[in-house]
């Protein structure tokens, strides 16, 4: 590369950084001003006096109570990825790297069930949770994960694929059981892939709306997605600086555990596109 | 010997697949049969299901808000899926450039795509309120300037009447959020802000490309915008091929952010298939058409994705 | 290579699994046990009391209001014990939980869904109440008990009455040369002094505006009442939106956006402030007339006190008639959903709830006219709203006209602010009516059939 190209390389990635990170930059300079100050025209960029108090005020309203629906989703999100990492890399094991019949049946329907929109199953899932006295409880968000999550078991059965078929013959042969195998051998070699799982599977949960909209009835159970588009929506409505600093807060613990894990995202979700 | 290890596989597969087993039985298979069952009924939850036939099918044949939701996610899928993919791209190509700090601009093109959508709606919302909006607030100068410097001047001199030449001079800022067609732009460009997770599969599958073929390439005197569409694209096509069943899968289900950001408004411009299904399984208990509908999109997402499978052999190529 | 790439990998990862459980752990930590919610008002502990569920709709010093007569209710005896939770979108929440089969026992919902709660046998009947007689079709204001009894039964009780009037901004009026005294009288008046009242700026855009249809914009689909249409037959169960009255009340409302264009009243509604702040567009100045609930006097009081006294309320015109001719007016209501766990429990605390103190109480504090036929003297000196009188005369009016009972009222409540936007974007008002009534018979009809066939399948078994 000459130094033109260089030159108009980092300015169009100036340009595009710019562009992804304004609106988030926005959003914590809205979350610092009074209401008057948010609405003023032109914008004032600097936020004079920052105003902590917004976030004082948001987490001390009942309706947004923080470290309530923090737990409950931290709660389901826990959850939901140990079921994943678990029944996931389980079924991933035996369609990988046990032979039997009907194993590439059950391989078709896990790609096959990727394509089915949620839609179809809320109406006849609510039915069944609400037989088994789930509506209501948290419960209906994490148990479907103990049951295999058909990305997460393409995306580990590929992985263990990658593992020479000698290693677990070998232990076979040595008196291994299948279960010893999967325990001592596999799960620790593919440890970063169930990271990956657990991660995705935990963000998944996080931000997931539309399920706790469905299952949560009880203010008291519910998620962080949902409390914040209680809070928007509640009657006389929220002012924008208020909302936007609930939206911080609900945004923070996310990116915090990006940047704790930033390696195993960007791996993770680059090992989803490939072959 | 090989028998008897034959049948203990068998049945290990069968215990270690057991979850998913299970699971399809209970999560999938039979939902996916009531949900059939119950778009061929009337049924509210609080009362038993009653057998109507194809009546549910039928009343959606003339129900004109199905018709506007349905119409609504395909403009949207038609030009949110190309158009992301497009862009996720053309960023992997930039952000694939060996620069100094290029991780951190990878990081900042990322981050939005972690994001909440509610929260992500929110922002937005904010960032496109017409009157007291970041993007107005920028929009309106420039095209006060534009309207009065260039184009007012430019009619005149073009011999547009007088009336064409006014409203030229007072170009105005769209109310996006509160316009049919502005609040349908403005979902699709919010889609454009979450594009990390497709630029991070992109950018891997960049770094796939072996170096040889540039190489040899541009010994052969091949230029750069050459060997994009004959070494670059060829090999990614594979990625580009997933990326688009995922777009495909993903935009026929968009909810979060036209719910929150609009909830289907102004008149019914946002309603989305998801937002419908939901409003009348959720808000008016009429579980039947929710289930039909559901049953429809399920049909067409199948379909569109045989589709692209069918395409695939023409134009993905697998090394 | 590789394996140095990997292992760094595996050490990253690990790090990773590290931190998960440090945050998982320190969340624990700091979120800790959460005390039971079950706590009287005095911090003793509740023991061997019935638990009564209780949702409640309004937030904020509106909640707070509620919770005292419940704080009363807790401490006034020692079986029963309400636990208050306050729920956004209630309607919507009542509902899916009834349908899922774990309701709460006692909620305050929306009129507007009475009707589609009846047809799904959704709520308990309180008919024992009557027959009891603690109540009678005397008790309450007539279009409260129309809503909580529409065909004979009983199936709520009214919380707080909501009736609308108009709300004008005598600076402004001052300002535009107008007698600040003197409210318009007649629909065409209101048109003329809104355009008086409007200010736009040098640029076009609007800096205030003298009154409009659609904000606030809750009250889309009830413009029909003020030109004398009565939408709902309650005999038939049919509706009537493709009246010459509903025509020339939306020719009315597009009217508004045609003389000052939509786009720049979009423009400008966006700009508004929230209800409850003192940024709410009334409040503020930036609309100098408004159709509005009682309400809006206590946000007044809150957030903007150099108003008082330079507002005033009057009923708002009619087309037909004097002001107040006709009036939309709404109502909260108390009702036990149907699967309820404790439904002698909330009967108990239904009686508690309206008696006449605690009804004052509540209506009070939220500023709105007691849904009580009997009213003490005191409560009308105690409210918070100036405008109380005109109010509560406004709610005994038997011409008041509420959300009709039909089953299907959500969906075309639905279609008929989806149409007032078309109207107000520009569509053809006679188009968009026809449209709306074409619907609104096809779902009755279609209603009709499946009750008849529910009928028949009920007999069959």
């Amino acid at each position: 590369m000459n130094r033109k190209q260089r030159l108009l390389t980092h300015l169009l990635l100036l340009l595009a950084a710019a562009a992804y990170a304004a609106p988030l930059l926005w959003m914590i300079d809205t979350s610092l001003k009074r209401e008057v100050q948010a609405v003023q025209i032109p914008p004032v960029i600097i936020p004079h006096p920052l105003r902590w108090q917004n976030y004082r005020h948001v987490l001390g309203d009942p309706q947004f109570d923080f470290s309530l629906f923090a737990r409950n989703t931290l709660i389901i999100a826990s959850l939901s990825a140990l079921g994943a990492m678990l029944s996931s890399s389980l079924v991933a094991y035996s369609l990988a790297k046990i032979r039997w019949r009907g194993r590439g049946l059950v391989f078709g329907i896990v790609l096959a069930s990727m394509m089915i929109p949620f839609p179809v199953f809320m109406v006849p899932l609510y039915r069944i949770f609400r037989e088994l006295g789930w509506i209501g409880t948290n419960l209906p968000l994490w148990v479907p994960a103990f049951f295999g999550i058909p990305f997460f078991i393409f995306l580990l059965r590929q992985f263990y694929l990658t593992i020479p078929r000698e290693l677990s013959e070998a232990a076979l042969m040595d008196g291994c059981s299948h279960f010893g195998i999967w325990w001592r051998i596999m799960l620790p070699l593919t440890r970063p892939a169930l990271l990956v799982v657990g991660l995705f599977s935990f963000m998944g949960a996080w931000n997931n709306f539309l399920g706790p909209l469905v299952y949560l009835t009880h203010q008291s159970s519910f998620t962080l997605s949902v409390a914040l588009q209680v809070y928007q929506s509640r009657s006389g409505g929220t002012s924008y600086n208020l909302l936007m600093a609930a939206s911080v807060l609900i945004i923070a613990p996310v990116l915090v555990l990006f940047f704790l894990a930033q390696k195993t995202f960007i791996r993770g979700i680059a090992t989803t596109g490939l072959k | 010997m090989r028998e008897r290890i034959t049948r203990r596989e068998q049945l290990a597969g069968m215990a270690f697949a057991a979850p998913y087993l299970i699971g399809v039985a209970a999560f999938l298979v039979y939902p996916l049969a009531m949900s059939l069952y119950y778009s061929f009924c009337n049924y509210s939850m609080l009362q038993p299901a009653i057998w109507i036939g194809w009546t549910n099918y039928r009343h959606l044949l003339t129900d004109h808000a199905f018709h506007t939701a349905l119409w609504n996610t395909i403009i949207y899928a038609a030009i949110s899926v190309p158009f992301t993919l497009a862009l996720s791209l053309l960023l992997a190509l930039l952000l694939n450039q060996p620069v100094r700090s290029a991780g951190i601009y990878r990081t900042i093109v990322f981050m939005p795509s972690l994001v909440p959508l509610v929260a992500s709606a929110l922002i937005w919302q904010w960032l496109f309120n017409a009157d007291k909006g970041l993007i107005n607030a920028a929009l309106r100068p420039m095209l006060h300037t534009l309207g009065r410097r260039i184009l007012a001047p430019l009619a005149g001199a073009l011999g547009a009447g007088q009336a064409t030449v006014e409203s030229l001079r007072h170009i105005t800022a769209p109310v996006w959020l509160g316009d049919p067609h502005w609040a349908m732009a403005a979902i699709i460009f919010i889609s454009f802000w979450g594009v990390g997770q497709t630029v991070v599969i992109f950018l891997a599958g960049l770094q796939d490309v072996p170096r040889e073929l540039h190489e040899a390439a541009e010994m052969d005197g091949a230029g750069a915008i050459h060997r994009f569409f004959h070494i670059t694209l060829p090999m990614l096509s594979p990625v580009i091929f997933f990326n688009l069943i995922m777009g495909i899968i993903g935009s026929w289900q968009i909810f979060d952010v036209p719910y929150v950001m609009t909830g289907g408004g102004p008149g019914r411009s946002t309603l989305f298939y998801s937002m419908y299904i939901f409003e009348a399984a959720f808000n008016q208990l009429r579980m039947g058409p929710a289930c039909a509908m559901a049953w429809i999109q399920l049909l067409i997402i199948l379909f569109l994705t045989a589709l692209a499978f069918a395409s695939a052999r023409k134009w993905v190529y697998y090394a | 290579m590789e394996a140095q790439e990997s292992s760094r990998f595996a050490r990253a990862a690990h790090r990773v699994a590290i931190a998960m459980v440090a945050i998982g752990a320190a969340a624990m930590f700091v979120f800790g046990d959460r005390p039971s919610t079950h706590i009287l008002p005095d911090g003793a502990p509740i023991h061997h009391r019935v638990v009564v569920s209780y949702w409640e709709e309004w937030t904020g010093f509106e909640g707070r209001a509620m919770e005292h007569i419940v704080n009363e209710f807790n401490t006034s005896q020692h079986h029963i014990f309400i636990n208050m939770v306050e729920v956004s979108n209630v309607n919507i929440k009542t509902l899916i939980s009834t349908a899922g089969g774990d309701p709460p026992d006692l909620v305050t919902i929306w009129s507007g869904i009475m009707g589609q709660f009846i047809s799904y046998h959704a709520l308990t009947s309180l008919d024992t109440l009557v027959r009891h007689h603690v109540v009678t079709d005397h008790t309450f204001v007539p279009f409260a008990w129309k809503l909580c009894a529409p065909y004979g039964r009983l199936y709520g009780l009214p919380a707080t009455t909501d009736p609308n009037a108009l709300y004008w901004n005598k600076l402004l009026f001052a300002q535009a040369g107008l007698n600040p005294n003197k409210p318009p009288t007649t629909l065409k008046q209101l048109a003329d002094m809104a355009a008086r009242l409007t200010v736009i700026k040098p640029d076009g855009t609007i800096q205030r505006a003298g009154f409009l249809p659609m904000e606030p914009n809750w009250y889309a689909s009830d413009w029909g009442i003020y030109f004398g249409n009565h939408i709902y037959n309650f005999k038939t169960g049919y509706f009537r939106i493709d009246t010459p009255q509903e025509l020339a009340a939306y020719r009315w409302l597009q009217s508004f956006s045609k003389r000052l264009g939509y786009q720049e009243v979009d423009s400008f509604q966006s700009g508004f402030g929230q209800f409850n702040s003192p940024l709410n567009p009334f409040i503020d100045g930036q609309v100098a007339m408004e159709l509005q609930g009682p309400f809006l006097a206590n946000f007044i009081n809150r957030n903007n006190p150099e108003l008082i006294g330079h507002y005033g309320v009057a009923p708002f015109p009619t087309s037909f008639g004097p002001p107040g001719a006709a009036t939309f007016g709404d109502c909260d209501i108390w009702v036990i959903p149907r699967g309820a766990r404790h439904v002698k429990a909330a009967l108990q605390v239904l009686k508690f709830f309206i008696q006449q103190k605690n009804l004052e109480y509540l209506n009070d504090k939220q500023a709105k006219p007691s849904p009580l036929m009997k009213t003490s003297a005191q409560y009308i000196r105690r409210n918070p709203n100036p405008y109380i009188r005109v109010f509560d005369r406004i709610s005994r009016n038997p011409n008041v006209q509420s959300l009709p009972p039909s089953p299907i009222w959500p969906r075309v409540n639905l279609q008929m602010t989806v149409m007032a936007n078309r109207i107000w974007m520009g569509a053809s008002v006679i188009d968009q009516l026809r449209h709306a009534q074409f619907l609104a018979d096809q779902w009755v009809q279609r209603e009709n059939h499946l009750a008849k066939l529910r009928i028949k399948q009920e007999l069959r078994r």
